[in-house]
Parts: structure tokens; sequence; C-alpha cells
């Protein structure tokens, strides 16, 4: 059995179409992007807890909202499935620079009073990769007569108060690095004490909870944004080494493509990235990949063999070579990601949805994107050599 | 040629037996019953842990269970006590999860000030946080006398006139409330019972002119009943050792005695110290806090203690107390701080909470004592295990915490292993039907695949996760696409008229680097992810990882193999294909 023969479809010359299409589809990605501020974070990068809780009986889920909003969380996220007997609830972390200040301010008032304490600014700095301990809260204090800063060190951490470095900027001014506080507001054992406290008569199950504080957040958001940065160049020099520069830009043109066209989609249906949401991109970003290579790795050997075609015809000629494998290929992949986006559960589901937009765009980018950008780079070349001579 | 196809079936071979080997606890594992298993923990422990630790290990998110990641708080130490603070940490941590009774517990440093720790098919959170948590310093301090905490007030009071004399700013309150004179003190010593404090002083209406400040970003007003005795003024009385300060007043004592500190006044060998319960004052309602004066060079440190126990309390049977046990050391300690000290009180102080303070009655020297407080069972227990194993050498800050429930991890494996089975399922009838025979081929290359990616995981013993398992599924929909490769090759060679023989040599030389390139830049993906990844992200790229390499593998060995001996005879004259 075949889909179909030998085919001979311009994809070539449908390039143009298939640029504006791609280019709308990125454009209203990055409007609701631009709209709401930017990808809606989960608690993975953003700090926060998060509480899935199971009723043996439907709960209305205004009786729920009632219950945590009396466990002080006002702006908790609650999310609901199942019959509605299951619930997501997300607390987002509170910023804690304000408390580590205040603190910071009682020591320095108590050790000397007389200075006339001030707290210019206060900032949370995150680790950077390098491994330097810079982390913490970054605070600017101002006061006369400032005691030796060695005893005032000690002193401080004396009261209680830890620090980690503290700084003269000016002769009246010092910064202080005060380590992270952590996870002060346990939310997550708020919520579960206060919801068992309210439904006395049902069956509780506290499904999962996770609770990550902002140091960890910024960190993974650093680590995710190293991950598609590193894979990306990686790749650039894999391509480049194995096939020529200009493929390796086609391919990381579709792979932006790809990452744009599924954040966008993100965006739109109002679903936020989590950690196991950036794997299912970089695993959007090898399946494009995958793609992208079968066809170039033709164009390279119909290169070798048949020198008389023009260009945009041998591109042509490659793709549709390709294209019963790539359409095998992508139904098969297809089939076992619907499977995982419709029985595979809660937890794995917009994981299998980053995966479903991916393997969708990512097949249209290698036959539309990667090669015909092959095409532009070519025929640029060949205009810019034309008008030189 | 034909050495070569020995040469395969023997890898072949090999690999396939390696697989099933490396599989095999787990099946024997999966497939016995619950009393089966229960028996065999019981009766052959050693058989029973060497069958689990073979088995292919799942993930906390599919096992349920607790991932704790703990920064140890060194900002507050000296330098030299940073050196292997972290250790240390990590060993008491260690042995308090030891004594707490969880199976396969995960302790382990991570970067330069964290620790991970991982308890599998845990329930209550709470409590295994608290017990991991909890510094469990313990010490028995002196409390100072009633004649050296008066004179110590005395001169807080000159002080605080001379200082700050004109900036004290005077609140109302009925005179009736304060302490009085400070010679005239003497009455409290007398050992007066709880009854006696309710009574002992009328509650007036103790009304504020204005807000307290509680800004904490100001300064620090000076606020007090009396300018002349600005920090008496504002306790209640004495009471036996130590003074009861109203709860009124409790804020404005805690501020001056933080200004007193930053002044030196307060004794270098002492320190102050709130009891944290509240004690009654009267019927009608009024309550406040004891403060004590405690010395901090006549002490004994828990650190050599030996053993705790929950014990009921002989004196009221249905609570509880924690019995603990010191060693030679802190025995001897023990036993020379309570004989010079007989009559006086001291203070159990756990985690700079003071439990207790009772009287010395005699000299102790058997190195026992007995901490008391409102204990639950489950909360006598834990701290006789925290007692046990040792205080923590720094805080410890929880910065990440994800916990499974069991029921989830139930329900994601159930989910996941349906998706799988039913992907599998749909993509071999799929292939038969498009390629036929050596459709046939593809799927059994495709079970060859995960199999050796599950003995891999189970040989490594990499956890299976969630997303581990999202990986494998995502392998059967990847995987078949090298066959694929090479089977769109051998039709294209086929349809230019060329022999079985040579069509298949000619697709599989084709297909390979197309199938090494695809394959190579994935892995590279898939590496950064392993790299940059945590937890359940790590398990989806080692997953992913094996599934391309057994992928290369099953397809340009396995696959080829097989078509070689379907068509070497050269009596095949038409590919099912």
């Amino acid at each position: 059995m075949r889909f179909f023969g030998k085919t001979d479809i311009n994809f070539v010359e449908f390039r143009n179409k298939a640029f504006i299409i791609s280019l709308v589809v990125i454009l209203i990605g990055l409007g609701s992007l631009l709209i709401r501020g930017g990808p809606d974070l989960g608690i993975d990068f953003e700090g926060g807890t998060l509480v899935q809780i199971m009723f043996d009986k439907a709960v209305p889920i205004n009786d729920l909202r009632g219950v945590v909003r009396k466990a002080g969380y006002e702006n908790a996220n609650i999310q609901e499935f199942g019959q509605n007997n299951e619930y997501l609830i997300k607390v987002e972390e509170i910023k804690e620079g304000r408390i580590a200040a205040a603190k910071l301010l009682g020591a320095l008032n108590s050790i000397a009073p007389e200075s006339d304490w001030e707290i210019l600014s206060i900032k949370e700095m995150v680790d950077d990769l390098s491994g330097d301990d810079k982390a913490g809260n970054l605070i600017v204090v101002k006061g006369r007569n400032i005691p030796p800063l060695e005893t005032l060190k000690e002193d401080i951490k004396e009261s209680g108060v830890g620090v980690t470095a503290a700084t003269m900027e000016t002769e009246n001014r010092i910064a202080f690095n005060l380590p992270f506080q952590g996870i002060e507001s346990k939310a997550a054992d708020k919520l579960k004490a206060e919801i068992s406290k309210s439904f006395p008569s049902r069956e509780i199950t506290v499904r999962r909870t996770e609770t990550v504080g902002p140091k960890i957040g910024e960190e993974l958001k650093k680590r995710a944004w190293a991950a598609i940065v590193i894979s990306l160049f990686g790749i650039l020099i894999y391509i480049s080494w194995r096939f020529e520069f200009r493929f390796a830009v086609g391919a990381i043109i579709a792979l932006i493509h790809d990452i744009l066209i599924t954040l966008g989609i993100f965006s739109i249906t109002g679903k936020e990235l989590s950690l196991v949401v950036i794997a299912a991109f970089l695993t959007i970003v090898g399946y494009s990949l995958n793609d992208t290579i079968v066809v170039f790795d033709r164009i390279r050997e119909n290169f070798s063999i048949r020198r008389r075609e023009s260009y945009n015809r041998m591109i042509n000629i490659s793709i549709n070579d390709s294209l019963s494998r790539t359409i095998v290929t992508s139904f098969t992949t297809l089939i076992v990601v619907l499977f995982l986006f419709f029985i595979g559960g809660e937890v794995i589901h917009d994981f299998a949805f980053a995966l479903l937009i991916g393997v969708v765009v990512g097949t249209y980018s290698s036959i539309f994107v990667a090669s015909p950008v092959l095409v532009e780079w070519q025929n640029r070349i060949a205009k810019a050599r034309r008008s030189k001579a | 040629m034909k050495k070569d196809l020995r040469t395969k079936l023997i890898i072949v071979f090999l690999v396939f037996i390696g697989a099933l080997y490396f599989l095999y606890p787990t099946f024997k594992l999966v497939t016995m019953s619950e009393q089966d298993k229960e028996k065999m923990r019981v009766e052959k422990p050693e058989e029973f842990d060497k069958l689990m630790n073979k088995s292919l290990k799942l993930g906390l998110d599919l096992k349920g269970g607790m991932h704790l990641v703990l920064e140890v708080d060194d900002s507050k130490l000296k330098e030299e006590e940073k050196k292997d603070v972290v250790d240390r940490a990590l060993e008491v941590i260690r042995n308090r999860v030891d004594q707490f009774g969880v199976s396969e517990p995960v302790i382990q440093k991570e970067g330069r000030n964290r620790i991970i720790v991982q308890l599998p098919g845990l329930q209550d959170a709470e409590r295994a946080k608290r017990l991991i948590g909890e510094t469990a310093m313990l010490e028995w301090r002196l409390v100072r006398e009633q004649k050296e905490l008066a004179a110590v007030l005395k001169r807080f009071d000159e002080v605080l006139v001379m200082e700050h004399g004109d900036s004290i700013v005077e609140v109302q309150q009925q005179p009736a409330d304060t302490l009085g004179e400070i010679p005239a003190l003497s009455e409290g010593v007398q050992d007066t019972a709880g009854a006696d404090l309710e009574s002992a002083r009328s509650d007036a209406d103790s009304l504020l002119l204005g807000e307290p400040d509680r800004a904490g970003l100001g300064n620090i007003p000076l606020e007090t009943v009396n300018k002349e005795k600005p920090f008496t003024s504002l306790l209640f009385r004495f009471y036996r050792d130590w003074v009861v300060v109203k709860e009124d007043n409790i804020e404005r004592v805690r501020r001056l005695l933080s200004r007193l500190e930053g002044m030196g006044v307060i004794p270098e060998d002492s320190d102050f110290m709130w009891f944290d319960e509240w004690v009654p004052l009267s019927e009608r309602g009024g309550r406040g806090k004891f403060l004590f004066l405690l010395a901090n060079d006549e002490m004994v440190s828990g650190k050599n203690l030996n053993n705790a126990t929950p014990k009921p309390d002989p004196q009221a049977p249905q609570k509880l107390l924690v019995q603990f046990n010191f060693n030679r050391t802190g025995a001897r300690h023990l036993a020379s701080f309570t004989g010079n000290n007989v009559g006086r009180f001291t203070a159990i102080i756990l985690d700079g909470k003071i439990k207790s303070y009772p009287v010395i009655r005699s000299k102790i020297p058997s190195g026992r004592g007995v901490i008391e407080g409102n204990f639950t069972d489950t909360e006598a227990r834990d701290l006789s295990i925290v007692l046990r194993a040792g205080a923590l050498p720094a805080d410890m800050r929880i910065i990440e915490e994800r916990s499974v429930g069991p029921s989830l991890g139930r329900d994601s494996i159930r989910m996941g292993i349906k998706a799988a089975l039913l992907g599998l399922a749909v993509v071999v009838l799929f292939i038969f039907v498009y390629y036929k025979i050596s459709g046939i081929i593809a799927s059994a290359t495709l079970i060859f695949n995960l199999l050796i990616v599950f003995g891999l995981l189970a040989y490594l013993g990499a956890a299976l996760t969630l997303p581990g398992l999202a990986g494998v599924i995502l392998t059967i929909g990847m995987a078949i696409d090298a066959n694929v490769l090479i089977f769109e090759r051998i039709r294209e060679e086929l349809n230019k008229k060329k022999t079985v023989r040579s069509s298949v040599d000619a697709g599989f030389a084709k297909a390979f680097t197309t199938i090494v390139d695809a394959n190579l830049t994935t892995l590279i993906t898939a590496f950064v992810l392993w790299q940059f990844g945590t937890g359940p992200v790590k398990g989806f790229a080692t997953t992913l990882s094996i599934g391309i390499l057994g992928c290369i593998f099953t397809a340009l060995v396995f696959s080829r193999m097989v078509f070689d001996f379907w068509t070497r005879s050269g009596r095949v004259k038409k590919l099912s294909i």
C-alpha cells in the first residue's frame, strides 16, 4: 500500500505563500504574547505552590474557592477537571525582599540606633550559572556614622539575621547580601489543612503538591534558556559540519519558526509553560530537525548525482522524493502523540499538547520553511553575483 | 558476506539476551503477587533487596513520594564552621531518615550547599519536613536569680533615661499595671502558685493612645508608661526568678530589649528569652508571657545525647514527655551543672525555644532528663528521633518540594501504559498494512528497541519517570522512522527494476547516512536536556537518548540482518514491501 506514487508537487513555488501563512500565524501568536505580557510561566519558573486535590464526590468550585480564600490566598488559580471532583490550586510565591529588608533594618536599628538607617533599594538576585554565590536579596541601606563594617556584619549575624556579604558603597551606604529565606509561606500545608477542615464529610486525597522557591524558579528559567540556546548552537555546528552553513541556517530558522508557533498557540490557549513543556519544546526541536535532515540529506545526495537541473528544481525533486517517508513517519508519530494527549492523563496533558502542535508544525516547516530558505539563499547569492557582474 | 552475517547474528543475539536478562527481575517482581512479595520480604530480605535493586526503578512521580531540595544556610556561621557544614548536615539528615523508616530514600549533596532528599511512598509530607528540617539544638541553661535580674533591669532604666531621656514617649496605662519599686520586689520570690498570679494585680483597662508602630521600616520610638522608669514600668511583676509581661507591652519590651542589646547594656554572660506560651493573668482574660534572663556561661548542650525516647508523664499519664540520656561526657557535665545549682531554675531549650523551666531539686548523676510539652504521640516520637540523630549544624531551608500521592502515580502508570499499548497496536497495524511482511520486520524492530530501552534503564538503574514514559511512547512513533526511510529507499530501487538483492543493499546503504545524521542531531537535543534538566525531565532525556541509540542499532543491524537472511538465497523474486 502507499498513499501516493511518485509526486511532483511544486513546493518551492509555493514558498512565498507559505512564508506569509507562517508569518501570519507567528504574528498572531506574538500578538497574544504581547497582550498577555509574555508567556504564562508556571510555578516551575515563577515560584509558588500547586496542590492537586481529589474529593470522593463532586464539590462545587465556588465552595472550594471560598475555602482557598479563607486560607488567605485571594489570587489563587483554581482549575477543575474530572467530574467536578478534582481540582488544581495554584498559588504564587510572595516576594520576600521586603521581609528580608525589614529584618535587616530591625537588626541595624538595634545595633546602631543613632545612625538613622534607611533602606535605599531591595533587589532579588539569582544564581547565574557561573556558580558564584551571589544569590540572595541585595539590600542597600543608608546611615550616618556607620560603625566598622566587619564588626557590624558580625553583630548582625549575632542578632540572628544571616548575611552573606556586606560592602561599603560610599561612606554612608552599605550593600548587604542576605540569603533567600526559602519557602516561608507553607502554602501547601495551609491549603491542605483548611480544605480538610472545611469539607469534613468528604474523603479527600491529596494527589500532588509542588512548591518551588523563587530562587529555584529563576534558576530553572535560566537553565531552560541555556538548554534551548545551547541545543540550537550545537545543531548549527553539527549541520554546518555535515552539510553547509546555509543548511544549518535553514534548519535553525525552521526550528525557531516551530518554537514560536508552539509558544504562540500556548499563549492563545492560555496554557502555562512548565519544565516539562520546555522539555517538549526541545523534543519538537529534535523531531522537526529529524524531518529537516532527511530532506537535506536528499538534497545533498541529489546535488551529487544530477547537476544539470536548476537549484529550485533540485530542491523540489528532493522534497518530493522524501515526501512519502515524511508523511508515514509523521502519521505514526501523530498516532502515538494523540493517544498520549487523549488518554495519557492530566499530568502529561500539556506535554502531549505541545508535541501535538510540534509534530504538525515540524512536518510543515521541514517542507515549507527549511528547504525554501535554501532556495532564497541561493537566489539572493545569484542576484548579488549578477548585479556585481 | 556470510561471516559478516554471522557476526551480526551473534551481536543481535547477545543484545537480545542481555536485554532479557536485565529485564528478568522486573518481570519477576511485576508478576509476583502481593502476598508472595510480603513473604519474600520477611523470609529472604537480602534476596528481596537484590530483586528490588535490579528491577526497573520508578521515579517519584510514578511511585508516589516526596522530593525535597534543602539549602544549608551557613550565612550565620563563622568561616571555620562553614567548611564541612553540608557534609555534617547530610549525615544528620541521613540518620534521621534512617530512623524514620522509609524504604530506599535518596539523600545526596547537590552543588555547593544543597541537599536533595527523596522519600518514596511517603504519605505525611508535613511530618517528614519537620523531621528533616528541625535543627534539634538542645540546651540546658541556668536561669539568672531574681536579684541578678533586678539589678540588670534597674540598670536598663538608668541607661534609657540617661541616653534617651528626651525622646521617650509616654503612653497612658493604669499605673497599677506596672512593676512598682524595684527594691520592693522580694514578695515575688515566694513560690506563688499560678492561681496567685491570676489574681495578682487588677488588670485594669490598659488603653493605648495611638497605634503602635509596626512598620518596622522606620525608626523605633521609645514608648513606655513611666518616663522615670522606662523599662521596668512596662513589666507586670516578678514571678520566681523571672518577670511577667502583659500582652499589650510585649512588643514594646521586645523593641527596648533589642535597642538595649545594641547599646551593649545586656550583660555579656546572659541572654533574655521569652517562654512562648501564654499565662493567664486574671479571670477577665488578660494574659502575658514570661521573660527569662538566662546564663550563657553555665549551660549543658545536647551534643552528647545518646538516646531519647517518648515516655508517659508520671504526673499525668495521659501526657507524653521525651526522656533523654546523655553519654558519659554529657552525664558528667550535667552532674556538675546540677550539683552546683541545686535549688535554682534551669531552662530546657530546643531550637531557641524554652520548652520547660524546671527547678533543680538535687544533683542529677544519671545523665537523664526529660523534655515536657503537650506532645502528641507522633510529636513525641519525632522529637525523640531528631534528638537521637543529633542537631543540624546550621539552619536548613526547603527551596523546592514536590510530592506525588501514590494514587496519582498509579493512575499515571495505568494511563501511560494504556496510551503506550494502544499507540503501539495502531502503529504496528498501520505499518503492516502499509509495508506487509516488511512491516512485520519493522514492528519486530520496534519491539526489540523497546526491550533495549527498558533493559538498559534497568541495567543503568535509571528511574522511569512519567515524562520518561512519554519518551518511550514517543520512541514508538519515531523509531519506526528509520525503517520507513529504508523501506522507501528499497521501494525506489525496486521501481528502478533492480533485483531484490541489490535493492535491499542499495536501500540500506542510501538510508544509512540519513539515519545517522537525523538521529545524531536529535541526540544533541536529548543530551542538552539531560545536562540541564532535573528529575523527571532528566528521566525523559535518558529514555529518549537510549531510544535513539536503540533505534540506530535495531534499524541498521537487526533489521538489516533479517532482510539479509530473507533475501540472501536470491530465491525471493518479489519483496513484500
